[in-house]
This record gives C-alpha cells, sequence and structure tokens, in this order.
C-alpha cells in the first residue's frame, strides 16, 4: 500500500468501485449489444447498408442474313422527380420551366406536380394516413441525346431531387422495311414468335453501400452480369428487300391496287429472300397505323390462283404420263360447254399442244388435261405442290388456303381446280410451288430463322434444313415443264412483259377475277393480276410471286405483276451479280448499254464484291414411290394412285 | 481540510519504506509502456481511418468511372441503330437523289471475280480479286480496267 492514510484509501477504494462498476456496466451492455441482440442489430445495420436492385439484359436482335439489323435497341431513360428533394419554390420553377422548354410538358401542372410533397396512402386498418410523396414520373422514354443534354442542365443549374431510369427500348432503324414479317410484340410477326429466344435475363443484385449510397466494390454481395438475349438471323437480305419495296411502291403508285404482295425465295434451300406488302406500317409509330396494315396478308389471307396454277397441273400430267408436250387438245375454238357451264379461252384456237396450252393460257386444254388426269391423281399432284398445306413458315396464323378434300368435289372441281378457280392459296404457297417447279420437283419448307447467335459466347445455332420432298418420278420432267415454262415469256407468250435481256425467264401470269360473296358471282373488273416466275430458268437464283389486288386500269397479270417481276428480277439479278447467259467481254462492249444510275439498285452491304455461296441443302431423298429406286420412267397404272392416294392423304 | 498533512505523511511514508521509491520508478515505466501502447493505437486507428478515407474516395471514383462507362456503352449502341438507319438503302437512295450523284453500278457481264484459297502461317486465307469495267466507251482501248482486291 503507498498510504496508510485512511481518506486516502477511502477515496481509492470508491473510485476503484465506481470504475469497476462502469466497466462491468459496458461489459455488460456490450454483451447485450453482441450477443443478446446480435442478430437483431446485424439486419437492421445490413437493411441500412445492404440495397437492392433488379438488372435486366438488353433484348436479343434481329437480323438479316449478312447481319444487317433490322431490329435493335435504343436507350432511352425515365426522367424522375422527389418532390420532397426538391427543396425551395425557385428550384420548382427552374425545373418545370426546364421540362416544358425541352419535353414541351405545360409548366403549370408540372410545377404543382413538384411542390405537392404529400399524398394520402390507405393502410392496413382502412384508414387513410398522409405520406410524404417520394417519386413522381416527369418524362418516360426520353431519347439518349435528349437525356444526356437534360442532365447535363441539370448539373449546371445545381437542381437537386431529379433521377434517371435508364432501359432500352425496341427499335426498327429500316422503319417500314420488312414490317409486317418483324411485327412487334403482343401481336404477329417474328418477334413474338422469337420472344423466348430473344428474352434477356433478369438477375436480382445485392450489394453493399456507403453512408452516401454508393456501392462499395470491397464491399460484400451478390452481384452477377445479366445476360442479354440471343440475337436472331433471318434468311431474308435486306438490299434485296429494299429492292422488292421500292418495286410495290411504285406498282401501288401506277396501279392503286387495294393492297399488293411479293414474296422471294431461293429454290434450292427455301430460303426466303424477301417477303413484302402493301399497304405496310412504320412500327416505330404505331399510333399511326390501321389494323389491317398490320397483318401479314402474304401468309394470312389466300386468292385463287387462276392460271398460275397450271404449269403444276401440266407438270403432274407429263410425269405421270398422260400426256407429253406435244399431245394436243380440242380447245373448241375458245367456248367450251360442260357440265351445262361455259368455259372461254381469251386466244380461242382448235387444236393446242400442251406446248401451247402453257403458252397462250388456255383454260380449255388445261381443263381438258385435268378431266385426262382424273381426280384422284389432280388430286394427288396439287397436294403433292404443297397445295392446303402449310409452309413451314414460323409466323401464326398462316392460312393453308382452302382446298376441298376429294369426296367434296363436284362435278366441275375436275375443270375449275386446275386453272386456279375453286382453290385459294396464299401468295407462300405458290412460292413454295413455284420452288418445287424451278428445282426439279423437289418440294421443300419454307425457311425464314436462319440461325441464332448466343450474345455472350458467340455460338451460332444453324437451323436445319428439312430434307426436300421429289414429287417426279420421271427426273426428264423437270428441265421439260421449265421449258414450257420459258415460253410463256417468249413472243406468243402471255408474259413477255415478264422477258429480261440475257435470261431464260420461267414464270406464268395469272388473272383471276374476284368472287363477290354477297351476289354470289364473280367480278367483272376486279381481280387478282398474279405472276409467278424464276430466273434463270435452268439454274435458278430465286422464284418470286407478285400478287396485285384489285388493279385499277387493267386486270391482267400479264399487264401489271409481269412487269414488275422484271424490274425486281432485273435489279437482283444485277445485286446477286448473276451473270446473263452470254456475258463476254466482246459481247459487253458490243452490246451493253449504261447501266441505270444507282438509284436503281442499292450497293451490297457486308457481302460487297462476293456472290454469296449457294447454299447447299441436303440432298433430295428417293422418290417415296421409287420402288426399285430405278430411274427409268415406268407408265403408272390406277392402282398405284390408289396406294399412293391412301399412304399419303396431303401428309406432304 | 489539512493538506499538507496528508502530504507530509505521504513524504514520511515513502521515507520509511524505501521500497516505494522503486514503485515510483515501476510507474514511469508503465506510464511509457501506456503511452507507446496509446501511440501504436492512435497511429493504428489514424492509418485505417486514412485507408478507408482513401478506399472511399477510390470507390466513389471508380463508381464515377463506371457511371461514365454505362453513359458510353447506351452512346455506343444508340450510335450503332443510329448507323444502320443511316446505311440503309432507302437513306442512301433519298441523298443519292437530293445530292444528284451520278453514281452507276456495273452490270454482271462487266465484272470478272476470281477467289483464290490458299494457307499462310497454317491458317485458311481467301482472297477475291474483281476486275471491273469502269465503262463502255468505245474508243481504242474500250476497257479501263480496275483491279480490287478483296481480303477475307
Amino acid at each position: 500500500m503507498l498510504t496508510n492514510n485512511d481518506a486516502v484509501k477511502t477515496r481509492i477504494y470508491l473510485v476503484v468501485i465506481f470504475l469497476t462498476g462502469v466497466f462491468i456496466y459496458v461489459a455488460l451492455k456490450l454483451y447485450n449489444v453482441q450477443i443478446t441482440r446480435h442478430e437483431e442489430l446485424y439486419k437492421e445495420a445490413q437493411a441500412q447498408y445492404t440495397a437492392k436492385r433488379t438488372k435486366t439484359g438488353k433484348r436479343g436482335e434481329i437480323r438479316d442474313i449478312d447481319g444487317n439489323l433490322l431490329i435493335g435497341n435504343i436507350p432511352v431513360t425515365r426522367i424522375i422527380a422527389d418532390p420532397c428533394n426538391v427543396e425551395s419554390k425557385i428550384d420548382a420553377q427552374r425545373l418545370a420551366t426546364l421540362l416544358s422548354w425541352d419535353f414541351g410538358l405545360n409548366y403549370g401542372e408540372c410545377y404543382k406536380d413538384l411542390l405537392n410533397k404529400t399524398r394520402m396512402k390507405k393502410i392496413s386498418d382502412g384508414r387513410e394516413v398522409e405520406v410524404k410523396r417520394r417519386y413522381t414520373l416527369l418524362v418516360r422514354e426520353v431519347e439518349f441525346q435528349e437525356a444526356e443534354k437534360f442532365r447535363k442542365k441539370l448539373e449546371l443549374n445545381n437542381i437537386p431531387g431529379v433521377t434517371f431510369e435508364h432501359s432500352y427500348k425496341r427499335y426498327y432503324p429500316k422503319k417500314q422495311l420488312l414490317a409486317n414479317v418483324l411485327g412487334f410484340i403482343g401481336w404477329r410477326g417474328i418477334e413474338p414468335f422469337s420472344a423466348g429466344t430473344t428474352q434477356p435475363e433478369t438477375v436480382r443484385e445485392v450489394y453493399e453501400v456507403d453512408r452516401s449510397g454508393l456501392k462499395l466494390h470491397y464491399g460484400s454481395g451478390h452481384q452477377e452480369t445479366a445476360r442479354d438475349g440471343e440475337h436472331i438471323y433471318l434468311t431474308v437480305s435486306e438490299p434485296i428487300q429494299s429492292i422488292v419495296e421500292e418495286e410495290l411502291d411504285k406498282v401501288m403508285e401506277k396501279w392503286k391496287p387495294k393492297s399488293a404482295y411479293v414474296v422471294m425465295a431461293d429454290p434450292r434451300t427455301g430460303n426466303i429472300m424477301a417477303i413484302a406488302q402493301r399497304p405496310t406500317f412504320n412500327p416505330n409509330q404505331r399510333v399511326e397505323m390501321d389494323d389491317d396494315s398490320w397483318r401479314l396478308k402474304a401468309i394470312e389471307d389466300s386468292f385463287e390462283p387462276g392460271s398460275v396454277m397450271k404449269p403444276m397441273v401440266v407438270a403432274g400430267a407429263l410425269d405421270s404420263g398422260v400426256v407429253t408436250p406435244q399431245t394436243t387438245f380440242d380447245c373448241e375454238n375458245g367456248l367450251w360447254i360442260y357440265r351445262n357451264r361455259s368455259m372461254r379461252d381469251t386466244h380461242p384456237a382448235q387444236m393446242v399442244s400442251v406446248a401451247d396450252i402453257i403458252k397462250h393460257s388456255s383454260n380449255i386444254g388445261t381443263a381438258k388435261i385435268g378431266l385426262a388426269l382424273g381426280e384422284k391423281r389432280l388430286d394427288h399432284i396439287l397436294r403433292s405442290f404443297g397445295i392446303g398445306q402449310r409452309t413451314g413458315i414460323p409466323i401464326k396464323p398462316e392460312t393453308r388456303g382452302q382446298y376441298s378434300s376429294l369426296k367434296r368435289w363436284d362435278g366441275l372441281s375436275i375443270t375449275r381446280f386446275p386453272i386456279g378457280y375453286g382453290v385459294a392459296v396464299s401468295p407462300v404457297q405458290m412460292l413454295r410451288a413455284y420452288c418445287a417447279l424451278a428445282d426439279g420437283g423437289n418440294l421443300r419448307r419454307l425457311r425464314l430463322i436462319d440461325r441464332v447467335e448466343d450474345s455472350a459466347t458467340g455460338n451460332v445455332a444453324k437451323a436445319l434444313f428439312e430434307p426436300p420432298i421429289q414429287i417426279y418420278r420421271n427426273p426428264a420432267v423437270a428441265n421439260q415443264i421449265v421449258s414450257l415454262m420459258v415460253r410463256v415469256t417468249e413472243e406468243g407468250g402471255t408474259a413477255t412483259r415478264a422477258a429480261i435481256e440475257g435470261y431464260d425467264v420461267a414464270g406464268k401470269t395469272g388473272t383471276s377475277r374476284k368472287w363477290l360473296a354477297a351476289e354470289k358471282k364473280y367480278a367483272y373488273n376486279k381481280s387478282f393480276a398474279t405472276f409467278a416466275g424464276f430466273v434463270p430458268a435452268h439454274d435458278p437464283a430465286f422464284a418470286l410471286v407478285i400478287v396485285v389486288d384489285e388493279p385499277v386500269g387493267s386486270i391482267y397479270g400479264g399487264t401489271v405483276a409481269a412487269p414488275a417481276f422484271r424490274e425486281i428480277a432485273t435489279r437482283t439479278l444485277k445485286f446477286l451479280d448473276v451473270k446473263p447467259k452470254m456475258a463476254t467481254v466482246s459481247e459487253v462492249s458490243a452490246t451493253a448499254q449504261v447501266s441505270a444510275p444507282i438509284t436503281n439498285t442499292p450497293p451490297a452491304r457486308r457481302s460487297p464484291a462476293v456472290t454469296r455461296k449457294r447454299e447447299q441443302a441436303p440432298a433430295t431423298t428417293k422418290p417415296a414411290n421409287s420402288g426399285s429406286g430405278g430411274k427409268k420412267f415406268i407408265p403408272l397404272d390406277e392402282s398405284y394412285y390408289q396406294r399412293n392416294y391412301r399412304q399419303n392423304p396431303g401428309s406432304r | 481540510m489539512n493538506m499538507m498533512k496528508g502530504k507530509k505523511s505521504t513524504a514520511a511514508a515513502r521515507k520509511r519504506n524505501p521500497a516505494a521509491k522503486n514503485s515510483i520508478m515501476g510507474k514511469s515505466d508503465i506510464l511509457i509502456v501506456l503511452a507507446i501502447l496509446g501511440g501504436i493505437i492512435f497511429v493504428a486507428i489514424n492509418s485505417r481511418l486514412h485507408f478507408y478515407s482513401k478506399t472511399s474516395a477510390l470507390s466513389r471514383e471508380s463508381q464515377k468511372i463506371q457511371r461514365e462507362i454505362s453513359v458510353l456503352e447506351r452512346e455506343i449502341v444508340y450510335f450503332s441503330t443510329q448507323r444502320e438507319s443511316l446505311t440503309s438503302w432507302p437513306h442512301i437512295r433519298k441523298k443519292i437523289m437530293q445530292f444528284k450523284l451520278p453514281l452507276r453500278l456495273p452490270s454482271p457481264a462487266q465484272t470478272y471475280k476470281m477467289t483464290l484459297n490458299y494457307k499462310n502461317n497454317g491458317l485458311d486465307r481467301t482472297e477475291m480479286f474483281a476486275h471491273q469495267t469502269a465503262d463502255n466507251t468505245q474508243n481504242g482501248s474500250p476497257f479501263r480496267s480496275e483491279l480490287r482486291h478483296v481480303n477475307q
């Protein structure tokens, strides 16, 4: 002991007791905070320094076959104010002024909104209480550059209480190009069809923040990167689509039809290269359009095709051995009565060969070919070419058209169906059939989606080619029917206006009068003017179908649709760099004209000087009825058709 | 209160107890040790505070840079979408018509292509050569050839 003095000792004791008491108190308090209330206080603290937010990636893009963007995302911003943070009336005035200048909002309404700092909220017992108003949406979907300018103005003017919520919205940079096919979410088209594929990932991020709310990079937390959706590449080629839409606009201007459609495909693969219709719309400005222009009528609507049906029937008749190109039929001088119904030809003649029946588009001749085939064979032929079936395009709804089953045929069907009346097809069904004619009888499913790319890894999944179905048993028929169709565009044929110098064009015109359901008769002056064909005939780069609904001034396919075919095909051949059949240097110097100004043909993009390597679709399957598999042509009897029809009733 | 008395008694107590002198020396040691410990704790706390403030400053800086990166990313997406719009054929055609540019494309018969496939450093390479006639005027040498070399 330092001292024996009692007073000092007492003081020392008192101080020690006091300090011990304080120490014990602190220790107990610490125990209470750190041990007893640990969980409760830890959660409370965590709630204060932990923030949560959801992050969503970008929706996948849709591009054409060469990667040109068709649907993308553009950054947009929502401008939000916290009225409780707009401190003074002057700040509210300044903010309201900026909003009215930059975004055209009403100054008075904005000012009132910003000054309104409370709102009524209903609580669980039904009472309404006044709570602080911390959120008001000022402007939605502001474009990126405008939002940045506004943000800088706010910073310069030191106006508090405004936050920006960033997101993306869908944008169609090519505006109305391919609009009906692309569609939009909530309607129809590729965009809603592929929504599952292009859908981005949404992740929940939990992270620590400091006192001022800034994220701590060294803190613990659960952070993930939101994956973007997958990109889709269509089979459509943007430059070719542009050509098609431009020419379609010219048709609309010249013939003022109710609507018009153009569809183009590669016969060897079934890839759709272009698909356009009028009327159409700009998907970036959807408030302006009408319902009728939204629909993809080239897939949803059907029409009586008229004479464009004839090559299929003749091809089937050649294949079955019923006729040869030299077989002649009595065309009754242009007027034929069958079962009390008359049928007329535009070019009356007596005995006409099958070759000329196609060339001059004789209805009577074709009807008699139908009679020679018989109902069962005719039905089999039409179904073999895909009539009454969907084409394989992924967009819904797709019409099957109208084609009666055999048991519902009446006595006239056998003469009407071959000339394209009594049966309704969509433009894409007709395109698919013409692709089969162009590709040696190989009927393929049409393709619209080429591949899908994972935006994160770059992996590409290519859409599979389904093997085609061979329609012909006799391989010689392929060349025969193409040669007959080439004569249609030569002198004396019905489609001389579809001819292209330097190329063999195979095709067929069609003029089908419209059925007036109310009056139960065909209209005299309303028709579908159609041309379907492919070029170059014996090695086609593409098949093309043009349908014009109710043209004004002329109703004929040869007058209305054939010239449009020529224009589209000429420009497309140039773009694809398909050489004319006799293209040599000396011939060019002697006969070439200065090519038209570039206004007519778009430059190739992304594949500038390359003729795209033709995709190799899988080899054709053996004919379903090949039997021994031999290539020798064998005349078929009725029993074959009975067997085959029962086995494959419209299953193609 | 007689404080002097207390002091004298303490001093007297020290005189009587020489060991008390040693305990005074021990107290200095303890004080020194306590001072050193206090100093270490002071330095440690200050260092920690200093590092925390630096970390916070760096965190704010990185937040700022991240915001700038985010803005730039959005800007890139915006401009690439705008670029697609501006390079579309309808837009280009509009400008050609507007400025009356006398541009022409060659017809297919005027263009020849040759493709060469070869290996270079173990990698497959393809080179395409496009030979294009610029005009088809017929004076002397009718063609002015233009060799374009396109690498893939």
